[in-house]
């Protein structure tokens, strides 16, 4: 009953949080300079007069006004660079292509991050132990910016055995993942360790210890599940972040995804496409930070009740 | 052990199968891909106006003439030919009996009417509404000043088209080359809601019927775009491509990439530090050649301090043009003293105010703006938009301007749009420019700079240059009107609104496989006439 009524006030907080979103990004862009049309060559008087017309570019309010009464109905309203498109055939054009990308990477980065993690929990003291530390700190040092290039020159341009753009095809995404992942895999091996070493520590391991109980039957069945809960608070706020889109990897290997949709109409001031992506992001953000409440609460009896 | 080392050899296998072979597989020989350096904001070729959807539609859409891809001479397109009157007022154009859309219609002189008719709607909002300009009556339709019917267009029959211009228009076959000049299909605008709006989707693929040698195929936004052979244009069985690939490739270095793993046959750009490099490669890939651009800065004319020509002159006399086309182009070929580049539509400028780097004119020019050592300058702001080559440049002219005239001069970088609205607002002192002709003809540069041209971004406006450009658009000889735009030039040069640093090159690398690419001024291509090995 504690967990359904928090499940609902966290629904209505994301109903206001989206709001207060879209709002705020409507009011911030008539703030800044430029506006979608203009162009190197100057339109005419007349000629920019009639798109603000076509597009009900009017008073700042009713522009407001006609907006979020077409969210409410679900139309995000008509990309004003793309022209003839509508948000939401952009939005569902590309959000599949970055939420693929994010998924493979956050699956290889759980997989590897977690286990490695154990592993080193696990393992004994020496020099691979220390290794894979010095390793984890290395890849979390090296930004995507610098190790996805280098990997497309590497793997792409000198040794042909990757596609070096484009998003199709299982060869032409193992790169952007093997460029994404390994930060994630790093930081998560990392929290998880030092989450294990942390439970692994406690009275009530020893305990369980003293009293007979198997190494492997402690470790999975009391330390894991306590040990894993700060990689799961990590991996909330991270997989929003990298399911919606990652404009470094999206233009160093041409995907076309949401990072690169969203800077691509900030510099265009496609003001529609805009609020779109960024309401999208909020809405992702809070689902993957329920999805993280949620199964801590279901690994952690105390918070149910919080 | 064996046992042991079977999900290794597995492993190792997959990793083999994987990664064997060459990238990019997918696109067959006969495809065509061709870097496009932007996404096309539209492929409706009345509402377009930037390079990458043009590039698209000069595949799509055949105009009423080509251009010969080597020469830039207009060659028979959509009519297979044509008769000018004795006063160069009225055009004939024949259509050809075999032209049809894809969708197998035939082309009929009404759809050249009816493109006219559209583009003049003010409503449609097209930004290259003016290339309709030179048709009598039609400024003043779009105006609202005078009915549609009398609007030099008609179909004398059905395939046959006759254009009355409002004065001799030397360039107007040029002109007609212009992806604005494409014929529309009414129909299909119509049954998608297009004919007026701009959020309609009769350009999407299975929508959009065109007349060209190819029909779109497919739109991914941000990914590619194709376009495929029109079964029913007479190019369809000359051994062209069979697809044209477009990527909208944004970051240099990935293009560069792609091109190297051999997934682009050309590239849209070359950055300028692998010039030097490309040029000494036997592979012969690199293309160079002069375009119909010229980088300039603009002087703000209408508040001090550069409103005082001697200023403007001491700024402009101080530039080592040949530094910096070294810095840009890697070549001191381009340095530009005056504004239109040689050789647009048969002009030279031989004027007499040719620019060069003068410091010692410069510092006297400066003395007599009542500025001598810069003394007394009030702060002055260079603005450009965020390009790591438009801040090369800033920097470079900074130190120049700092050098030989002692005045230190602010940078600020903005966003594109930013810069675009602070351009358009009059709020700069110098701000970055340039120019890229639509069609071959001066007039598409000196006409920037006439008093009540919406892109005379420095408010300059001067009796003699529009008195010289007035002329230059009524004189029927051709010899006496490229002299009047020479005056107008010199009349340009000497009083400075604009500061000419470098003309444009086109820049592209081209794959050994591709034949018939042939760099020109407008860098123009005919797809249909490349070939593939």
């Amino acid at each position: 009953m504690g967990l359904c009524s928090h499940l609902l006030r966290r629904l209505l907080g994301t109903l206001a949080v989206l709001w207060l979103v879209l709002t705020l990004t409507f009011a911030m862009l008539r703030c800044i300079p430029g506006g979608p049309f203009d162009a190197e060559r100057e339109l005419p008087t007349e000629v920019a007069r009639a798109l603000q017309v076509s597009y009900g570019r009017g008073p700042v309010l009713s522009q407001y006004g006609r907006y979020l009464g077409g969210v409410l109905r679900g139309d995000l309203g008509p990309s004003y660079r793309q022209s003839g498109w509508s948000v939401r055939e952009l939005l569902a054009a590309k959000w599949p292509v970055s939420f693929e990308l994010g998924l493979y990477t956050m699956a290889l980065a759980c997989c590897g991050g977690i286990a490695l993690g154990c592993a080193l929990l696990l393992g004994r003291p020496g020099l691979p132990h220390r290794l894979c530390l010095r390793s984890c700190t290395l890849l979390l040092c090296v930004p995507a910016i610098v190790l996805g290039p280098l990997l497309n020159y590497l793997l792409s341009c000198k040794l042909h055995w990757f596609p070096s753009i484009g998003w199709s095809g299982w060869r032409s995404k193992i790169l952007p993942v093997c460029t994404l992942a390994p930060c994630y895999l790093a930081a998560l091996a990392q929290i998880t360790w030092q989450g294990m070493r942390t439970e692994y520590g406690r009275a009530y391991v020893r305990t369980a210890l003293a009293k007979g109980l198997g190494e492997g039957q402690v470790f999975f069945r009391h330390v894991f599940a306590n040990g894993i809960q700060p990689a799961i608070a990590y991996l909330g706020p991270t997989c929003s972040g990298v399911l919606s889109g990652t404009f470094v990897v999206e233009n160093v290997f041409h995907i076309p995804g949401l990072g690169r949709l969203l800077m691509e109409a900030i510099s265009g001031r496609d003001h529609t496409v805009i609020v779109g992506v960024v309401l999208f992001y909020a809405l992702l953000i809070s689902i993957c930070n329920l999805v993280a409440d949620v199964l801590l609460a279901l690994l952690n009896p105390r918070l149910r009740g919080a | 052990m064996e046992a042991r080392l079977w999900p290794c050899a597995l492993a190792l296998s997959l990793l083999a199968a994987g990664c064997g072979g060459r990238s990019g597989g997918e696109d067959g020989a006969g495809t065509l891909r061709l870097g496009n350096a932007a996404e096309p904001n539209t492929l409706d070729p009345q509402r377009m106006m930037d390079f990458s959807p043009i590039f698209i539609a000069r595949g799509l859409f055949e105009c009423l003439v080509l251009l010969d891809d080597a020469t830039l001479c207009p060659l028979p397109g959509a009519a297979e030919r044509w008769e000018i009157s004795e006063d160069g007022l009225v055009y004939r154009f024949f259509l050809r009996p075999d032209g049809r859309w894809s969708n197998g219609e035939p082309v009929v002189a009404e759809d050249f009417v009816q493109a006219a008719r559209r583009i003049l709607s003010p409503r449609l909002a097209s930004p290259t509404v003016d290339l309709y300009f030179p048709l009598k009556n039609a400024q003043a339709h779009y105006e609202g000043r005078v009915p549609w019917d009398e609007v030099g267009i008609r179909a004398r029959d059905r395939m046959t088209l006759e254009i009355s211009l409002e004065r001799p228009t030397p360039y107007f076959l040029a002109l007609l080359a212009h992806p604005a000049w494409s014929p529309i299909p009414r129909p299909c605008i119509e049954a998608h809601g297009g004919w007026e709006r701009w959020d309609s989707d009769w350009t999407r693929p299975g929508n959009l019927v065109s007349n060209g040698p190819y029909r779109l195929e497919e739109w991914r936004v941000g990914d590619r775009i194709a376009i495929g052979k029109n079964p029913f244009h007479r190019s369809a069985g000359d051994g062209g491509p069979e697809r044209v690939i477009f990527f909208p490739i944004v970051d240099q270095q990935t293009e560069q990439n792609a091109f190297d793993c051999g997934e682009l046959d050309a590239t849209a750009t070359v950055p300028a530090e692998l010039l030097d490099e490309l040029r000494g490669r036997a592979d012969g890939t690199l293309q160079e050649t002069e375009s119909l651009g010229c980088f300039y800065y603009l002087c703000n004319c209408s508040r001090p301090p550069l409103d005082n020509g001697h200023l403007r002159r001491a700024l402009a006399l101080a530039i080592d043009r040949e530094e910096l086309c070294r810095l840009i182009h890697r070549d001191v070929r381009f340095a530009a003293g005056n504004l239109v580049p040689a050789g647009t539509g048969g002009y030279r400028y031989g004027g007499r105010e040719t620019l060069g780097r003068d410091p010692r004119m410069a510092r006297e020019e400066l003395a007599a703006a009542g500025f001598p050592g810069g003394a007394g300058l009030p702060p002055m702001t260079l603005t450009f938009n965020h390009s790591s080559l438009h801040r090369l440049v800033a920097q470079a002219v900074q130190e120049m301007w700092r050098r030989e005239l002692g005045i230190a001069v602010e940078l600020r970088c903005e966003d594109w749009k930013a810069f675009l609205h602070s351009r358009r607002v009059g709020n700069f002192a110098i701000a970055r420019g340039g120019w890229v002709g639509d069609f071959n003809d001066p007039l598409t540069f000196l006409g920037l700079f006439v008093g009540d041209s919406p892109n005379n971004f420095v408010r300059w406006r001067d009796e003699a240059y529009d008195g010289e450009m007035r002329a230059a658009e009524e004189e029927e000889d051709r010899g006496e009107r490229l002299r009047h735009l020479e005056s107008a030039e010199d009349r340009l040069l000497r009083e400075m609104p604009i500061i000419p640093l470098y003309f444009e090159t086109h820049k592209r690398r081209v794959a050994e496989r591709v034949r018939g690419w042939r760099p020109n001024l407008l860098d123009y291509h005919l797809y249909q006439n490349v070939r593939l090995r």
